[in-house]
C-alpha cells in the first residue's frame, strides 16, 4: 500500500496537538466558584437557606451570652468556644435539609451537583463566619493590642479547623446524619475543657503564642481551602442507597 | 452508545448485581424485574449515583465516571421518588433545574413553556404545585428530564403512582421521546412497556436474565402457554398464570412444559406470561 511517512515536524505537531486536547488543566477554584456563581446566581445558591443562616446567627450571639462562666474572666475561652458556632450549625441545618430533600438524587445528576453547591455555601458560611468572629472581638474590651491579637488568632484557629473538619466529614462520608460528629467534636474541645478546667483551660489559652496560634490559623485555613478543591473536584460521590429496599 | 460492561455492584458482602453486559442505543429499553432485583442499582449507576464495584460503563467508548459533568450534560434522569417544591410553580421549578443544568436563561424560558405544552401542563404552568395530581407531578418530572434534550433519558419506576389513564398518556410521550435518543425505563409494571420497548432488559439471580425484543421474549413460552375452563381436570404439571372470569366461569391460563393437555386450547404467549413465569419463586 502506498503510504506517505509524516515528517519529523509533522509527527512533533501532531503530538502537540493530541497532548492539548488530551490534557486540560485543572480549573482553579476561583473559577469553579465564579462559573457556579454566574450559573446559579445568589438566589439559586442559597435557596432555602435564609431560616438556618437566622437561626445560627442567634445560636451563637445566644451561646456567647448564656455561656455559665463570667464573660469578663473567661474571654479566650468563650471566644475560642463561641467562633465555629456559627459555622458549624449553618452547614449542618443546610447540609442536612439537602440530604433529607427528595430532589437530592435529582440535583445529583446535574450538570451542576448539590456537592459543588455545598462547597460554595461552606466557603461562604466560613467567610461570614471570620466576619462574625472579628465583630465579636471588635465589641469586646481587651486590655492590649497584644490580648487582642491572641484572642482574634485563637477564634479564627477554631472556625478554620472546624471549617477543614466540616468539608472533611462531607467529603469522606455520605451519611445523612454525619454532620452531627461536627457537632460532638466542638462540644468535645470548645465548650467542655472550659466548663471541665475552668481557670486552668483560660490561662492555658492566654498563654499561648500569638505566632503559634496565627500559624495554626493560617494551616487550618490552607487544609480547608484544599479540602474544598478536593470536595469539588470529586469525580465519583455516591448517594446513600440501600439495596433492596 | 452506552455500554455496560461486566458490571457488578456490592454493598458490603451483599451482591446486587453481577457481571451485567447491556450495550444501549436508539430507543426504549424496558428494564423489567421484581423489586429488589437489583433494577434501581442498576439505573443509579447509570445516572453516576452509584459506581460499579468492578467493570465499567461507557458513554461513546469513555468511562462515565472520568467523564463527570460532560456525562451528566447528556442525561435526563427521573427518579422513583421525585422530589419538587410545593409552593413552586412548574415554571419556576424548572427554572431551577435548568439553572442547576447549566442552561442559559434566555434559552430555557423559551424551552420551558415548549416542554410544559409538550406535558399537557401548558394551562397550569404558574399555579403552585401543591394541590397536584401524582400524573401532573410525574409530568413535571419528564419535563425536568427533558430540559437538557438528553441523549439518554432514565426513568425508575415512572407509573407508579399513576392511574390507568394517566399511564397511557404517559407511555404516548415516552414513545414519541424515544425517537432520537436512548429511552432506559425500570418497572415491574409489564403493561408500561409492552407496546412501547424496543428491547426488554430483564434481571434474575443479581444476573442478566435476557435482553431481546418483546416478540423474541415471548418466544421463551411458545406452544406452552394454555387456557381452560376445567383446571380441575388438568393433570399433567403445570404452573398457573393468570385467571379471568367470563360469563360466571373461570378460564385459567397456565404453562405447561410438556404442551396443552386435552382439555385446554393453546394460547398466544405475552410479556406478562413470561414475566409470571421466570419470576415464579419471586412474584406469587
Amino acid at each position: 500500500m502506498n503510504m506517505i511517512e509524516p515528517s519529523p515536524d509533522e509527527k512533533e505537531r501532531a503530538i502537540e496537538s493530541i497532548l492539548a486536547h488530551g490534557l486540560t488543566r485543572p480549573k482553579p477554584l476561583w473559577r469553579h466558584f465564579h462559573e457556579l456563581y454566574r450559573a446559579l446566581g445568589f438566589r439559586h445558591l442559597f435557596l432555602n437557606t435564609a431560616q438556618p443562616v437566622i437561626s445560627s446567627v442567634a445560636l451563637m450571639a445566644g451561646f456567647i451570652a448564656l455561656f455559665p462562666l463570667p464573660y469578663n474572666e473567661y474571654k479566650n475561652a468563650v471566644l475560642f468556644a463561641a467562633a465555629p458556632v456559627f459555622f458549624i450549625f449553618v452547614v449542618l441545618l443546610t447540609e442536612t435539609a439537602e440530604r433529607l430533600n427528595a430532589l437530592y438524587e435529582l440535583k445529583m445528576t446535574c450538570k451542576y451537583t448539590v456537592r459543588q453547591i455545598a462547597a460554595f455555601r461552606v466557603l461562604c458560611f466560613s467567610l461570614m463566619g471570620t466576619v462574625f468572629c472579628t465583630l465579636a472581638h471588635l465589641f469586646i474590651r481587651f486590655p492590649d493590642a497584644g490580648s487582642f491579637f491572641r484572642a482574634l488568632s485563637l477564634s479564627l484557629c477554631a472556625l478554620f479547623l472546624f471549617s477543614f473538619l466540616g468539608i472533611a466529614v462531607m467529603r469522606h462520608f455520605r451519611s445523612r446524619w454525619m454532620h452531627w460528629s461536627t457537632v460532638l467534636l466542638w462540644a468535645a474541645v470548645g465548650p467542655l475543657p472550659a466548663l471541665v478546667f475552668n481557670k486552668q483551660w483560660e490561662w492555658f489559652l492566654a498563654g499561648m503564642p500569638i505566632a503559634l496560634t496565627a500559624w495554626i490559623a493560617a494551616a487550618a485555613l490552607f487544609l480547608f481551602l484544599r479540602e474544598i478543591r478536593q470536595f469539588i473536584t470529586m469525580q465519583k460521590s455516591e448517594v446513600a442507597y440501600h439495596a433492596g429496599r | 452508545m452506552l455500554a455496560v460492561n461486566h458490571v457488578t455492584k456490592k454493598y458490603g458482602a451483599f451482591t446486587a448485581l453481577e457481571d451485567i453486559m447491556i450495550e444501549f442505543t436508539r430507543g426504549v429499553y424496558g428494564l423489567l424485574s421484581p423489586n429488589g432485583s437489583g433494577k434501581t442499582t442498576l439505573i443509579k449507576m447509570l445516572a453516576t449515583l452509584l459506581f460499579p464495584t468492578s467493570g465499567e460503563i461507557l458513554w461513546e467508548g469513555m468511562e462515565i465516571g472520568k467523564l463527570g459533568e460532560r456525562y451528566r450534560d447528556v442525561i435526563g434522569y427521573l427518579p422513583q421518588d421525585f422530589g419538587y417544591y410545593k409552593h413552586q410553580s412548574p415554571r419556576q421549578f424548572l427554572h431551577y433545574l435548568a439553572a442547576l443544568k447549566g442552561i442559559d436563561r434566555s434559552v430555557a424560558s423559551r424551552k420551558i413553556p415548549e416542554l410544559l405544552q409538550l406535558v399537557s401542563l401548558g394551562d397550569v404552568m404558574d399555579k403552585k404545585m401543591r394541590k397536584f395530581s401524582g400524573g401532573m407531578i410525574q409530568r413535571v418530572g419528564i419535563a425536568q428530564a427533558m430540559l437538557n434534550d438528553p441523549r439518554i433519558l432514565i426513568l425508575d419506576e415512572p407509573t407508579a403512582g399513576l392511574d390507568p389513564k394517566e399511564r397511557v398518556r404517559f407511555r404516548n410521550l415516552i414513545s414519541e421521546l424515544s425517537k432520537d435518543r436512548i429511552v432506559i425505563l425500570s418497572t415491574h409494571i409489564v403493561s408500561d412497556i409492552e407496546s412501547i420497548a424496543h428491547r426488554v432488559i430483564m434481571l434474575k439471580d443479581r444476573r442478566l436474565f435476557c435482553n431481546d425484543s418483546p416478540a423474541n421474549i415471548c418466544k421463551l413460552l411458545d406452544g406452552k402457554v394454555c387456557e381452560t375452563w376445567e383446571m380441575d381436570a388438568v393433570t399433567r404439571p403445570h404452573f398457573p398464570l393468570t385467571q379471568r372470569q367470563e360469563d360466571g366461569r373461570t378460564l385459567v391460563r397456565f404453562v405447561c412444559e410438556t404442551g396443552c393437555p386435552e382439555n385446554a386450547r393453546p394460547a398466544r404467549p405475552n410479556l406478562e406470561d413470561v414475566f409470571l413465569y421466570v419470576y415464579r419463586d419471586q412474584v406469587m
